[in-house]
This record gives C-alpha cells, sequence and structure tokens, in this order.
C-alpha cells in the first residue's frame, strides 16, 4: 500500500482540486486496494502497479457519481491508518530538494527548466526564447532535466547519510 | 505509452500543468504506476512548479498573433452588427405581419356590418319578389309633343327592382343600342350596351331599385351602329319613394 501511496496521491492531485478531497480519496483508495490484494483478486503480480491504478480510476469515478453521498467511512488498523495519510512531510523534503538542486545547476540549465516545466512553454517557444532550433532547445532541456535529476539524487542520499544513526 | 514518448513529447510537463485530456492523462498515469524513474520525475516536476510558482508570467505575443487577434475582433463585430441588424429586420416584419394580421377593431366592425349588409342583400335577392312594378315610358318627343308632363314612378318601400318597357322612339337608328341611366345633375348613374329592340317595338329594362336616386331621371338609348348627333332616345321621369 505504501509504494502506491504517492503515485495515488499525485494522481489525485492532478485529477481533484480539493486537497481535503484528495485526501478522503487517497485513504479510499489505499484501502481498497489493500482489502483487493487481501482477498487474492490479483491475478499477475509484476501488474500491480496496474491493478492498483485501476482500483484508483473505479474510486474516483464512483465517488464523482455519488458526489452527494460523501466519504466512505472505513474503520483501519493502526498500521493502515499511518499508511494512507497524505505524504505531506515526504512532499515537503522533495520540495526543499528541488530548491537546492535549482542552485546547484548552471543558470542556463536552471532556465531551460523553469521555461520547460514552471512557465510550461512548448519546444518552439522555448527555442524561440533562446535563440536556438526546436531540435537544440529539446536537447538543452532533456540535458538541464537528466542533471537536474541527479542533483536531487546526490542531494538525497547526502540527506539519508546525514540522518542515519 | 514508453518512457521515451513520455519525456520526448512534453507529456510529463503537461500533465502537471494540467494541460492533457483526460486520454492522455490516463496513459501518462497508467505509466508512472509502473515506472519509477518516469514517476520520480513527475514528482520532481511538481515539487519544481510548487517551489518555483513565481508571478504569472506574460507570453510574448508575436505580431501575427496580434493581427489575428484584430482580425477575429473585427469578425466578431461585423457578426454582431449583421445580426444586431438582421433582428431588427426580423422585428420590423413580425410587427408588419402582426399589423397584417390583426387589423384594427374598428375596421375589423365595418367589414362585419358590410357582411353581414351584403348577406341582407343577397338573401332578398334571392327571393322572388311579388307585385313587382312594371313602367311603361314613352320617348321625350312623343311626351314633349303630347304637352304631357314626366310621369312620376312611386317606390313602395319593399319594391327591389322595377322593369321598364320602352316604346321605340323615331329618331332611333339600327341595334343594337347602348342605355344609360342620368340623374337630374347630368350624372350618369349606371350604362351598358347590348340593349335589343322586341318585336313589340320596345325595349325591356329591370333596374334595381336601390340605382335609381329620387328625382328626375333620364333614361337614354343610343344606336351604336349610328352614332350622328341627335340620334338619342331619351326618356324622362321622376322617382317618388314613399
Amino acid at each position: 500500500v505504501r509504494t502506491f501511496r504517492d503515485r495515488v496521491w499525485a494522481m489525485l492531485l492532478s485529477r481533484v482540486g480539493n486537497r481535503d478531497t484528495a485526501r478522503d480519496l487517497l485513504q479510499e483508495v489505499l484501502v481498497s486496494a489493500w482489502r483487493a490484494l487481501a482477498e487474492g483478486r490479483l491475478r499477475d503480480p509484476e501488474k500491480l502497479g496496474a491493478f492498483v491504478y485501476g482500483i484508483a480510476r473505479n474510486v474516483i469515478n464512483n465517488r464523482r457519481r455519488t458526489a452527494a453521498a460523501g466519504p466512505v467511512e472505513v474503520p483501519l488498523t493502526p498500521e493502515l491508518e499511518l499508511a494512507v495519510q497524505p505524504p505531506d512531510f515526504e512532499d515537503r523534503e522533495r520540495r526543499r530538494l528541488v530548491r537546492e538542486a535549482m542552485a546547484l545547476l548552471e543558470p542556463s540549465d536552471r532556465r531551460v527548466l523553469l521555461l520547460t516545466l514552471v512557465d510550461n512553454l512548448r519546444p518552439r517557444e522555448i527555442a524561440r526564447r533562446l535563440g536556438v532550433s526546436s531540435d537544440v532547445a529539446r536537447t538543452r532541456k532533456t540535458r538541464a532535466l537528466k542533471r537536474f535529476v541527479e542533483r536531487v539524487r546526490e542531494l538525497s542520499r547526502t540527506a539519508a547519510a546525514d540522518h542515519k544513526p | 505509452v514508453n518512457c521515451e514518448e513520455l519525456r520526448n513529447g512534453d507529456l510529463i510537463e503537461r500533465y502537471v500543468a494540467g494541460d492533457l485530456d483526460a486520454a492522455a492523462r490516463d496513459r501518462v498515469e497508467a505509466h508512472y504506476f509502473e515506472c519509477d524513474d518516469c514517476f520520480e520525475q513527475v514528482q520532481l516536476a511538481r515539487a519544481l512548479r510548487e517551489e518555483f510558482p513565481g508571478p504569472p508570467r506574460v507570453r510574448e505575443r508575436p505580431v501575427l498573433a496580434y493581427a489575428a487577434l484584430a482580425a477575429g475582433l473585427i469578425l466578431v463585430a461585423a457578426c454582431g452588427a449583421w445580426i444586431v441588424m438582421l433582428r431588427r429586420e426580423n422585428v420590423e416584419l413580425e410587427q408588419r405581419l402582426a399589423r397584417a394580421a390583426s387589423p384594427p377593431p374598428a375596421a375589423i366592425e365595418r367589414q362585419a356590418q358590410e357582411i353581414a349588409a351584403l348577406r341582407t342583400r343577397l338573401d332578398a335577392l334571392s327571393q322572388p319578389e311579388l307585385n313587382a312594378p312594371i313602367v311603361d315610358l314613352e320617348p321625350d318627343d312623343r311626351v314633349r309633343r303630347g304637352g304631357a308632363p314626366s310621369p312620376v314612378v312611386e317606390l313602395a318601400g319593399g319594391v327591389r327592382q322595377i322593369t321598364f318597357v320602352l316604346t321605340a322612339g323615331e329618331v332611333l337608328g339600327p341595334g343594337p343600342y347602348s342605355v344609360s341611366i342620368v340623374d337630374g345633375a347630368g350624372r350618369v348613374v349606371w350604362e351598358s350596351s347590348g340593349l335589343r329592340r322586341s318585336r313589340f317595338d320596345t325595349f325591356t329594362l329591370a333596374v334595381p331599385a336601390a340605382l335609381l336616386p329620387t328625382g328626375a331621371i333620364a333614361i337614354r338609348l343610343r344606336s351604336t351602329a349610328d352614332t350622328r348627333p341627335g340620334r338619342v332616345q331619351e326618356y324622362d321621369f321622376r322617382v317618388v319613394r314613399r
């Protein structure tokens, strides 16, 4: 359940505007997935991701159809209660890593990433801003993204090592 | 989709920005539920947007975009004006149709009275008339020669039609003949042609009583084959209504 919590949360944030509603749905999806797994409804273990994703979609669609009914109250065990909480801490930690990783990047990489991921500009528009061709802009974006991910991973490893006793 | 399509097609950026349609969004989600690397990029892209939201950035608009915008505005304005004009014409047309379809109440009342009167007259004319008057008239020249006054025709209230029997005069040429009824002021009340002389040397003319004004009246006959001046036979009489 915990393995897919972040994915379900990301999915809910994309589909549900209200964070409180997303919080309710996260619990509902993860509990449904846990029950389905406990009942042995997963035929192919390699397709666990698709299985959980299907459950998440069903729960969201059912909630839309019965929007007036409100959240479904489900009794939870303490472990499950902890597992179905939104990953707020992880989100905050990730944002810190992102901020530090951006500071470590070259200005040109930073600019490409901001144009791409924050301003949501298409490659053609980014190319116009940078004064290069679309292919060159796309290549720069790919490289900047790769360096950015590497920086985040390095920072994450460093933070994990610092927290070890 | 696979990893390459997801990253090269800008799907991650568009997914995080909420720019994808439902089908594309489903494909991205189905993929990252099974792909750690792509999900990591989704997470980082989202975190980046949350960490660097910045002020809303206004995208630069190229000249062509302004031209297209201006053209669009002009088109919208033209369409708007056209629609307004059409609506105005429609309103006027509807008003005219409404006026044509529903004349004023006074006109309706007048039409109803006229129709009722016509029906009454039609009903009356459809019935035989008892004791219908027959009036024999001599030409003026013969009357004048005898020094007698113009004959008087008395019309009772219920009389609808009078039959005149006109004795042919000496000044008339060959037939056929035209006939006219003239009132005391010399105005022609009615005229026609095709009148024929009978074997008794007379003419027969049935005239609706409503056509004859009260007072002096003359019936004039003329040969249509002989139009010389003076070749007119006139029958004078007076109408008196009781």
